[in-house]
C-alpha cells in the first residue's frame, strides 16, 4: 500500500512539472503586450524597452521558461509586475478563500445532494422522485452566475439577512460563514443536482443487487439498508467525480468571486491575465492546478476505504470483499 | 428471522415506502422548516443600517464611515506609476498638490502652497509651501525639498531613474531649484501649457515624502503617505481599502472645501456592475458607479442619480494602411451609412451624448462648437461607394470585448454598412490582443471600435494621433504632418485663446481626412443613498474625502 501511494505520489509530482513547462509557454502564446498594458498609453518606446528588461522579457521564451519553472522549484514564484508583491504571498493571501469556497459549494452540494438521490431511488418513478428530477435538472441547468444574482437579490435586498459583497476574515469565523453561505449555494447549487442524479442512479442498481434483497430478507430497517449497507457502495462513483468536481468548483469560483467581491484565486488570476501580470498568471494558475493533482491523489486513494475491491487489488491478496 | 410489523415486508418494499401520508409529510415538512429558519437565524442579521430610504445619521455608532465602490482593486498608490482607475480615485484622498482643482470644477486654488507665481515667459514657477503640514505616519513637514523630490522622480532625473509612465508630463522640466525650507523654483526648458492642467494639479504633481520614499522603497506602493486629510490604513487585497481620518491634517484644502467629515473612507472592490447595483440597494456601499442599464431603474427608486460626462471619447476608425481604405470615397461612404443616434440607442440606452469630434464641451479648452454633426444619408453613401468602383467589398471590423456596448456597435455598423453593400465581419477581441500593433495584427483591422480617456487638457486627447504614435496607440495609422507639428504647438502655446485656436484647427484637419465617424462622449452615472451629497470633477473623477451628508 505504501508502495502505492508513494508511486501516486511520484506521478503527481511529474505531472507538475510538467504542467509548470506547458504553463510558462502557454502564458506567452497569449497576445498582447503585458509592457505596453501595464505602462499604458503614457509609456514611450524607450521606457518601456526598459521596462521590458527589467522584467525579463527580453530573454527568450525557453530561458524564461526554465527560470520559472527552476525557480518554482525552488519556491519563488517571482513578484508581481506592478505591485512588487511576492507571487507567493498573493496567493497565500487568496487561495484560503477559493479553497473554502470550493469545499463549501461541494460540501453543501454532498450534504444536499446524498440525500435528495437516496430519496428519489428509494421512491423511484413516485411523483417525489419526479419532483426531485425538476429540481436537479433546474439547478444543474442553472448557471452559477445567474444563480449568484439571484441569491443576492433575494437575500441581500429583498429579505436582507446576509451581507451581499466581501469575504470577511477568519478571525470572525461567523462573520465569515455569513459571507460564504450565498457563494456557496451559488457555486454548489449545479453540483447539487448533478450529485442527486448520480446518487440515485447507483444507488438504484445498488438495490437491486442480491445482498439488498438478502438484508431486506433478514428484516433489516430501510433506513439501515439504505445508509449503511447500499450508500456505500453506490457512492464509489460520485466520489471519483468529487475529485474532478473540486477543480471544477474552483474554476467556477472566478465568477462567483466577482459577483460576491469576495477575495480568491480565481479574482487574481483574472486581473493577472487582463494586464499580462505573467508571474502572478503563472504561480496562480499553478496553484491551482497543484490542488487539483492533489485532489484528485486524495480522491483515488479515498477508493482504497470504500472499495474492498481495490485494497485487495492494491493489497494483493486473493480474497475478495464483499458481505459474507 | 426477526421481523417487525412495522416496518416493510420482503415483499412490499417498494410499494410501501412511496406513500407518504398526510401526517408524516407534515412532520417533515416542519423539521425542515425548522431545520431552515435556525440555520438562517445563527447567520442572519437585521438590515444594514442605512439601507434605502435610511438617512446616514441612523447609522450604527462607533466611526462614521463612507463606503464606496472601486471598480478593481489598487495595484500601484505612488503617483510615479498608478496603473488605472481605482489607484487615482484612492490616491485623491492620500496626496495634495500645491495647486489643486476646485472640487467640483476646474478653477485652479492653491493647496499646499501659500503662493505660486508664474513667471510672464512661463519657464518658471516660483512657489512657497504653507508651513506646518505634515506627513502621514510622522514622517514630517513637507518641505521644498520634498518637492523637487516628488517631481523630478517621475521626470527621471533623479538616479536611479524610475522609469515612470508620467515622465511625459514632466518632459518639459528642467530642475527644481529649492531656495530655502519651503520656497522654490520650478524651472523649465521651455513653455509647457499642459503643466497647470495634467501635471501640476494631475497625480504628476502630487507631493510625496522623500524620506518616506527612501525607507519604505518599493513598499511605498501599497503604504503610500502623502499630507491628504485621509491615510492609508488598510489594505485587504480584492476586497478593500480602508483610510482613516488624518488626525494632524494641516487644513490645507480649507479656504475652499469645508473640513472632511468622515472618520473612515472604505472603499470595496466590485467588479460587476450589476452586484455593485445590488450592493448599493442592500446598504454595503453608499456610492457607486451604476451601469447604464440600471439608470432608469435607480431613478425611479428613489436614490440619488448623478452624472458625469467624462474627457474621453468612443470613435470607430479607419485603417488608412489598407489600401481599400485610403481611397477618401470609402471613408466618406462610411461615414455617410452609420447611423450615430441608432448606435447610442442601441448600446448605450440612449444616455450618452453623439460626439462630433474628439474634445467634449466640458474640456476648459478645444471645444469645436461648430463641429459637423453627420446624419445618416443612405443616398449620399451609395454615391461615395459607387465612386470607389468596389463591387460588394468585405471588410473586417474589432472592437475591444471590454468595451461597453461594443459588441452592439459592431453590430449596428454591420448592419448600416450592409444596406449600402459593404459586408462587415465582426470580431471581438480581448483586451490585451486589441492593442497589439505591428503589421500582422493591423492588417486584420479595417475598421474598429475603440475608446481612449483623457484629462483636462486637450493635449492628452490629441496626443496618440501623431506620426509618432504609428505604431503605437494611433490605429489608424494616420500621420498628417500638419496635424503632428500643431499638436506639438498645441503643448508650448500658453495662451488661452491660441490654444482654442490650434485645437479646432486640429479637429478641422481631422474631420477632412474623413478616417474617423465619431461616437460618444461617454458620461459616468452613480447612484447613491439618501442623504449622501457626492463630490465629483466635472469628469467624473470620485473625490471622496469631500462627500458630504
Amino acid at each position: 500500500m505504501i508502495v502505492y501511494i508513494v508511486k501516486r505520489a511520484l506521478m503527481a509530482f511529474v505531472v507538475v512539472v510538467l504542467l509548470m513547462v506547458f504553463l510558462g509557454v502557454l502564458v506567452h502564446l497569449i497576445p498582447g503586450d503585458p509592457v505596453k498594458i501595464i505602462l499604458g498609453q503614457q509609456a514611450s518606446p524607450a521606457l518601456s524597452e526598459q521596462v521590458r528588461v527589467q522584467m525579463g522579457l527580453d530573454k527568450p521564451v525557453a530561458t524564461q521558461v526554465w527560470l520559472f519553472v527552476w525557480h518554482a522549484l525552488r519556491g519563488d514564484l517571482g513578484t508581481d509586475f506592478i505591485t512588487h508583491v511576492p507571487v507567493l504571498t498573493l496567493i497565500a493571501d487568496a487561495l484560503p478563500h477559493t479553497v473554502v469556497l470550493a469545499i463549501a459549494g461541494l460540501g453543501l452540494a454532498v450534504v444536499l445532494g446524498v440525500p435528495l438521490g437516496v430519496y428519489a431511488a428509494s421512491h423511484a418513478n413516485s411523483l417525489g422522485d419526479r419532483v426531485t428530477a425538476l429540481l436537479s435538472v433546474s439547478l444543474i441547468t442553472m448557471p452559477a452566475y445567474i444563480a449568484g444574482l439571484l441569491l443576492l437579490l433575494a437575500f441581500t435586498v429583498e429579505l436582507p439577512l446576509v451581507p451581499s459583497i466581501g469575504t470577511g476574515s477568519f478571525e470572525h469565523p461567523l462573520d465569515y460563514l455569513r459571507h460564504l453561505l450565498l457563494p456557496a449555494v451559488a457555486l454548489g447549487s449545479t453540483w447539487i443536482g448533478y450529485i442527486a442524479r448520480m446518487v440515485r442512479t447507483s444507488m438504484i442498481e445498488v438495490l437491486n443487487s442480491n445482498y439488498i434483497r438478502t438484508a431486506r430478507a433478514y428484516g433489516l430497517k430501510q433506513r439501515t439498508i439504505l445508509y449503511k449497507h447500499a450508500l456505500k457502495n453506490a457512492l464509489i462513483p460520485t466520489v471519483a467525480v468529487l475529485g474532478v468536481g473540486l477543480g471544477h468548483l474552483m474554476g467556477g469560483a472566478v465568477l462567483i468571486e466577482n459577483i460576491f467581491s469576495r477575495s480568491g484565486l480565481g479574482q487574481l488570476i483574472l486581473g493577472a491575465i487582463a494586464t499580462r501580470n505573467y508571474p502572478v498568471i503563472r504561480g496562480g494558475v499553478l496553484a491551482i492546478a497543484v490542488l487539483f493533482v492533489v485532489t484528485n491523489l486524495i480522491a483515488d486513494l479515498s477508493y482504497r476505504f470504500l472499495d474492498p475491491r481495490i485494497r485487495v487489488e492494491i493489497g494483493g491478496s486473493g480474497r475478495q470483499g464483499g458481505p459474507g | 428471522m426477526n421481523y417487525d410489523p412495522q416496518e416493510p415486508r420482503f415483499d412490499q418494499v417498494g410499494t410501501r415506502d412511496r406513500e407518504v401520508d398526510r401526517r408524516e409529510f407534515l412532520r417533515r415538512a416542519g423539521i425542515l422548516g425548522a431545520s431552515a429558519a435556525a440555520s438562517l437565524g445563527s447567520l442572519a442579521q437585521p438590515a444594514p443600517s442605512g439601507g434605502l430610504g435610511v438617512a446616514i445619521a441612523e447609522a450604527d455608532s462607533g466611526p462614521s464611515q463612507l463606503t464606496i465602490r472601486l471598480t478593481s482593486d489598487i495595484s500601484n498608490l505612488d503617483p510615479a506609476f498608478e496603473p488605472a482607475d481605482p489607484d487615482l480615485q484612492t490616491m485623491f484622498n492620500i496626496y495634495e498638490n500645491l495647486v489643486s482643482f476646485k472640487p467640483g470644477t476646474f478653477d485652479l486654488v492653491n493647496t499646499l502652497a501659500n503662493q505660486w507665481e508664474p513667471s510672464s515667459d512661463k519657464l518658471s514657477y516660483h512657489f512657497k509651501l504653507k508651513k506646518g503640514i505634515e506627513f502621514h505616519q510622522n514622517f514630517g513637514e513637507v518641505t521644498a525639498d520634498d518637492v523637487k523630490f516628488s517631481f523630478e522622480r517621475i521626470a527621471g532625473l533623479t538616479t536611479p531613474n524610475l522609469n515612470s509612465p508620467y515622465q511625459g508630463n514632466w518632459s518639459a522640466l528642467e530642475r527644481v531649484e529649492v531656495t530655502d525650507k519651503y520656497t522654490g523654483v520650478i524651472h523649465l526648458k521651455h513653455p509647457y501649457a499642459p503643466l497647470m492642467t495634467l501635471t501640476i494639479p494631475g497625480n504628476p504633481g502630487h507631493i510625496v515624502s522623500r524620506k518616506a520614499v527612501e525607507k519604505l522603497g518599493n513598499s511605498f506602493a501599497t503604504n503610500p503617505i502623502g499630507t491628504g486629510p485621509y491615510e492609508f490604513a488598510k489594505w485587504a487585497p480584492q476586497q478593500f481599502v480602508l483610510l482613516t481620518k488624518f488626525a494632524k491634517y494641516s487644513g490645507a484644502s480649507s479656504q475652499y472645501a469645508a473640513a472632511p467629515i468622515w472618520d473612515e473612507i472604505r472603499m470595496n472592490v466590485i467588479g460587476n456592475d450589476q452586484a455593485a447595483g445590488i450592493a448599493l440597494q442592500s446598504g454595503a456601499v453608499d456610492f457607486t458607479q451604476i451601469p447604464l442599464t440600471a439608470v432608469k431603474q435607480f431613478q425611479s427608486s428613489g436614490l440619488g442619480v448623478t452624472k458625469r460626462t467624462q474627457f474621453g471619447y468612443k470613435w470607430i476608425g479607419m485603417n488608412l494602411e489598407d489600401p481599400l481604405f485610403q481611397d477618401v470615397n470609402l471613408r466618406l461612404a462610411i461615414r455617410y451609412a452609420i447611423d450615430v443616434p441608432g448606435i447610442l440607442a442601441a448600446a448605450f440606452e440612449g444616455l450618452w451624448p453623439q460626439a462630433t469630434a474628439i474634445i467634449p464641451p466640458s474640456m476648459p479648452i478645444g471645444y469645436w462648437k461648430e463641429a459637423p454633426q453627420y446624419e445618416q444619408d443612405i443616398a449620399k453613401a451609395t454615391s461615395y461607394l459607387a465612386k470607389t468602383g468596389l463591387k460588394n467589398p468585405t471588410i473586417n471590423m474589432t472592437y475591444d470585448l471590454t468595451e461597453p456596448g461594443g459588441s452592439t456597435v459592431a453590430q449596428v455598423v454591420q448592419q448600416n454598412l450592409q444596406s449600402i453593400g459593404i459586408s462587415v465581419n465582426v470580431q471581438g477581441v480581448e483586451d490585451g490582443a486589441f492593442l497589439v500593433t505591428g503589421s500582422a495584427a493591423q492588417m486584420q483591422r479595417h475598421l474598429f471600435y475603440a475608446g481612449y480617456g483623457s484629462q483636462a487638457d486637450p493635449a492628452q486627447s490629441m496626443q496618440w494621433f501623431t506620426c509618432k504614435q504609428l505604431n503605437l496607440w494611433n490605429y489608424m495609422y494616420w500621420c498628417d504632418n500638419t496635424f503632428t507639428s500643431l499638436a506639438s504647438q498645441g503643448q508650448t502655446e500658453t495662451d488661452p485663446g491660441k490654444r482654442q485656436q490650434i485645437y479646432v484647427e486640429l479637429q478641422e484637419i481631422w474631420d477632412k481626412a474623413a478616417n474617423a465617424v465619431w461616437v460618444a462622449w461617454p458620461t459616468v452615472y452613480f447612484a447613491q443613498k439618501m442623504g449622501i451629497t457626492p463630490s465629483l470633477r466635472p469628469d467624473g473623477r470620485i473625490i471622496a474625502w469631500n462627500f458630504r451628508a
